[in-house]
């Protein structure tokens, strides 16, 4: 493979120094001399209408500044999801509505001079709520006669289905038909840093919006649009952001405080709670998912058939775009000839489900992954070997439309995985010690590169290279702490030959970057990076091509690199990058400046694929399950940064570790309230629950990315939890086809084989 | 309002606050120093750890007016001007900064178990460190940074 010189090193993350000594200004951090705290009342019901409601007892407090409902916003319906630009997602959300759909659904909403005054008004504003019927679950929602939670949509946000080859003719050959059906649970983002914005007017009047967001432009889009504003009105600035994973994809209260703020004319600080983004900004949708697949006796798959069901909630926000994620992992990964693929996104009155790290894919991956497992066991084939034996080998043929595989290190990384965890003498070890048993599981995993052909895929990029050759890279792409502000730096610095040190980053502010729809389907380095690689490639060639004549020599024997520019026939320097760039500027004849803007668009989508194994330990006493070891490895093409992409991985599998085992969000059957709004009973992963990781970059040089890149921010976030669930398979003979793991359920599934046995 | 005398990042400091003020609070709003992040307000995320006479301590749980007489040590304490402290450095270098949300809470605490324990253990360092969530989760990483502190520190 190609050497390069920036490409491929574990350069330093941009941002390091300012966020290792507190000088990193999130949006909370920043304060104006007469800013405004704003504070939401939410709906104490899961369904309800507002029947009457007065605030005039809370604007009266003193240093109240502004109390709003659904009578003093837009009521211009719109949905929160912003990818694809909303041509299919029911536009069912009001900035403040009169119809209540969850608890948590904002009521009202208060400016104040400070955040205890807020929260006093809240309680000042008088509610009179008529009870609507509530559904929580699928079925609930489904039912004949239910209630419509928006009007004429029969309480499905989309429904969607496919057929390729002849499934039944397949079935009917089929020596054997496996069957399983597969519950996810809700689960949250919870990134440490809440939802947060700050927003102002600027002198103009315009609004100037300080977001925590990894979408800036969808932001200002979906703004202008809530609101009936021109988007040349909206400025949106997102700068560090304490955390994403898919929650902060879309606008949720933000339209409430652009309100607020053109309501005050100040500045307005809306900060959620802990218990406020628990239990209503958005979670990973639950899924009900039920399979069934024919195989011939020696294990090939003939013909499979899937069908999903998925609670969105109250809202569809990204709601079956996310089903449009499952089935194109549903068609690829194992390529089997004869495909059946249903999927339906159902309203119910919980929190709205979004979009969450890996989009869809972790429930796939749960209950697909859990299945293969079944197949294998009930084959008695090896789990490795049936993996191996029907999941993708280059050159299959792929049944979904605009997919191609041109690289695919898949048997490559389950043989990685195989020497790393040492499975073969694994097979040999004792398995049982009294109460603790032992078992070893595996899942596969494949993952796109954006969003094409669903969406529409776009980015662009800016270099504008100064008079010394020093440069500023304009992106609209989002750094939300996976490091893409410094990917995209090398990259600007290999195709430019300046040093990165000498390259400054603009990011993001909507009114002087590129387009860029942002952060989420593991799209940036593969889709940005090559509008920053075209832009700094264009640049340096500019710069090249006015060198020509100064240097008198063909273009063709011109590079450029580390701030010089280069014989390519003697590698020697020639003359640094300075000198030309500073006579470009100040040549008095035929001055030039040195900017150049180019896009990216793919018009294809490749695939990433990848591995988890995880060797755990339960106690068959207690229910608890110890992961001893986890390994996965993953073609990602070639990395850019591997230090940044091993925290990609580490961290991507220890969030799939707390789905597999402790995260769940817990709905009240009677009430619809969140039960664990809190850290201390949503359980994420803390320091006592990781284990030890190992991590493999399979890298193959992927042709259609900017170097040979694929897609890493989500993938690592798919197996490991269905690893772990197929490893207690393998411990205790007892498939648990609903997770988490918690101790609770393994014991009860535990407890329930035992009593089957008698 | 009250007034309250402490030593902040080694500067004796007179603050007014509330009576009913957190320590999180103070240091934010009336000190600007924004570094001790807001993450739960609760006590369980450990994203305002501050040290308080050299102990760990979520500085959202603890009334501003408990530290009178106290001294306090917050993250933009723990360097000198560009240059950045052993463990900061050790933190930037093992790849165990995403978000960065988090890092101010867990450089003080690892700080802090530095002192008292100059040869931590992985175990060592997971338990001292189990109040401080990291969503990213760069746990292993941050575990090999504090050990990469540890040895650089013993050297000198």
């Amino acid at each position: 493979m190609k050497k390069y010189n920036v490409v491929g090193k574990s350069v330093p993350r941009i941002d390091a120094w300012a966020k290792a000594t507190g000088a990193a200004k999130y949006v909370g951090d920043m304060q104006r001399p007469d800013m405004l705290h704003a504070k939401i009342l939410h709906s104490p019901l899961a369904h309800a209408w507002i029947r009457r409601i007065d605030v005039s007892r809370a604007a009266a407090l003193p240093g109240v500044r502004a109390v709003i409902t659904y009578m003093d916003v837009p009521q211009i319906p719109f949905t929160t999801c912003g990818h694809p630009y909303p041509f299919d997602t029911p536009k069912d959300s009001l900035i403040l509505s009169r119809h209540l759909r969850y608890v948590g659904d904002p009521v009202a909403a208060v400016a104040a001079d400070t955040q205890e005054i807020a929260l006093d008004a809240l309680e000042l504003i008088e509610v009179e709520y008529e009870e609507l019927p509530a559904y929580f679950t699928i079925d609930a929602a489904l039912a004949e006669g239910a209630v419509e939670l928006h009007e004429g949509l029969k309480n499905l946000a989309g429904e969607s289905e496919f057929e390729i080859g002849d499934v039944e003719g397949a079935m009917a050959q089929a020596d054997f038909i496996i069957e399983d059906t597969v519950e996810t649970p809700i689960v949250t983002h919870s990134p440490i840093e809440p939802h947060v914005s700050l927003v102002e007017l600027d002198e103009q009047g315009r609004l100037v919006c300080y977001f925590s967001t990894q979408v800036p432009s969808i932001m200002r889009e979906r703004l202008a649009y809530a609101l009936g504003m021109r988007m040349g009105q909206i400025r949106v600035v997102k700068g560090h952001v304490g955390g994403g994973f898919g929650g902060k994809q879309e606008p949720i209260f933000e339209p409430i405080n652009a309100v607020l703020t053109m309501k005050t004319g100040k500045p307005v600080r809306l900060e959620l709670t802990r218990e406020e983004c628990l239990a209503c900004t958005r979670t990973r949708h639950s899924a009900r998912i039920h399979m069934r697949t024919g195989l011939t006796r020696d294990g090939k798959m003939l013909a499979r058939i899937m069908d999903i069901d998925q609670n969105t909630g109250a809202y569809s926000s990204h709601g079956h775009n996310v089903v449009f994620a499952i089935a194109m992992a549903f068609a690829t990964l194992y390529p089997t000839p004869n495909l059946r693929f249903h999927g339906r996104s159902v309203y119910t009155n919980i929190p709205i489900a979004g979009a969450m790290r890996a989009y869809g894919c972790p429930q796939y991956a749960f209950a697909m992954e859990s299945h293969v497992e079944h197949m294998a066991r009930e084959l008695g084939i090896d789990s490795l070997e049936f993996r191996r034996k029907n999941s993708y080998h280059l050159g299959d043929p792929i049944n979904f439309p605009h997919v191609s595989v041109s690289t695919c290190g898949l048997q490559d990384a389950i043989d990685q995985c195989e020497e790393a965890i040492g499975y073969q003498a694994f097979l040999k070890e004792p398995r049982s010690d009294g109460t603790s048993k032992r078992g070893i599981g595996t899942a596969l995993f494949s993952y796109g590169q954006s969003c094409y052909p669903h969406s529409v895929e776009l980015s662009g990029a800016r270099v504008r290279v100064n008079e010394d050759a020093t440069a500023t890279l304009y992106i609209g792409c989002a750094e939300i702490g996976q490091g893409t502000d410094t990917v995209m730096l090398q990259i600007a610095a290999e195709a430019s030959g300046i040093p990165l040190a000498d390259i400054n980053l603009v990011a993001v502010d909507t009114d002087s970057c590129p387009f860029d729809p942002g952060a989420y389907a593991s799209r940036q380095t593969y889709v940005a990076g090559h509008a920053v690689k075209k832009a700094a490639a264009a640049c340096k060639e500019q710069i090249l091509r006015y060198a020509v004549n100064k240097l008198s020599v063909n273009y063709e024997r011109l590079d450029a690199a580390d701030g010089w520019i280069i014989d390519r026939d003697t590698d020697q320097r020639m003359v640094s990058l300075k000198e030309i760039t500073m006579q470009m500027y100040y040549d008095c004849h035929t001055p030039v400046t040195i900017c150049q803007e180019e896009s990216f668009a793919p018009t294809d989508n490749m695939l990433t694929f990848g591995v988890s194994m995880a060797i755990v330990k339960v106690d068959t006493a207690t229910g608890k399950v110890e992961v001893e070891k986890l390994v996965t490895a993953i073609d990602s093409g070639r990395i850019i940064n591997p230090q940044l992409a091993m925290g990609q991985l580490n961290g991507g599998n220890i969030m799939s570790l707390g789905y597999g085992l402790s995260e769940q969000l817990l709905i009240d059957p009677k009430s619809g309230r969140v039960l664990n709004d809190n850290l201390l009973d949503y359980k994420v992963p803390t320091f006592a629950d990781v284990p030890p990781i190992e991590g493999y970059f399979i890298e193959t040089d992927e042709p259609s990315s900017a170097y040979g890149n694929k897609s890493l921010g989500e993938p690592p976030n798919i197996a490991p939890a269905v690893a772990v669930r197929n490893a207690v398979l393998d411990a205790t003979g007892v498939a648990i086809n609903q997770g988490p793991l918690t101790p609770e359920r393994v014991y009860l599934a535990l407890k329930a084989a035992k009593e089957q046995e008698v | 309002m009250i007034e309250i005398k402490c030593t902040v990042n080694g500067k004796p400091t007179q603050v007014r606050i509330e009576e009913g003020e957190t320590l999180l609070d103070m240091i934010r709003e009336r000190l600007g120093l924004t570094g001790t992040k807001r993450g739960c307000e609760v006590g369980e995320c450990g994203a305002c750890t501050v040290l308080l006479d050299g102990v760990p301590t979520d500085s959202c749980l603890m009334l501003a007016a408990l530290a009178d007489g106290k001294d306090i040590l917050t993250i933009e304490g723990i360097s000198s001007g560009r240059e950045l402290s052993v463990m900061q450095q050790a933190f930037v270098d093992e790849g165990a900064i995403q978000c960065g949300y988090c890092t101010p809470g867990m450089i003080l605490t690892a700080h802090a178990l530095l002192k008292k324990n100059k040869n931590p253990t992985a175990e060592d360092i997971k338990r001292e460190l189990a109040g401080n969530m990291c969503r990213c989760a760069a746990y292993n990483q941050i575990i090999n940074a504090v050990q990469k502190a540890a040895r650089e520190e013993n050297k000198d």
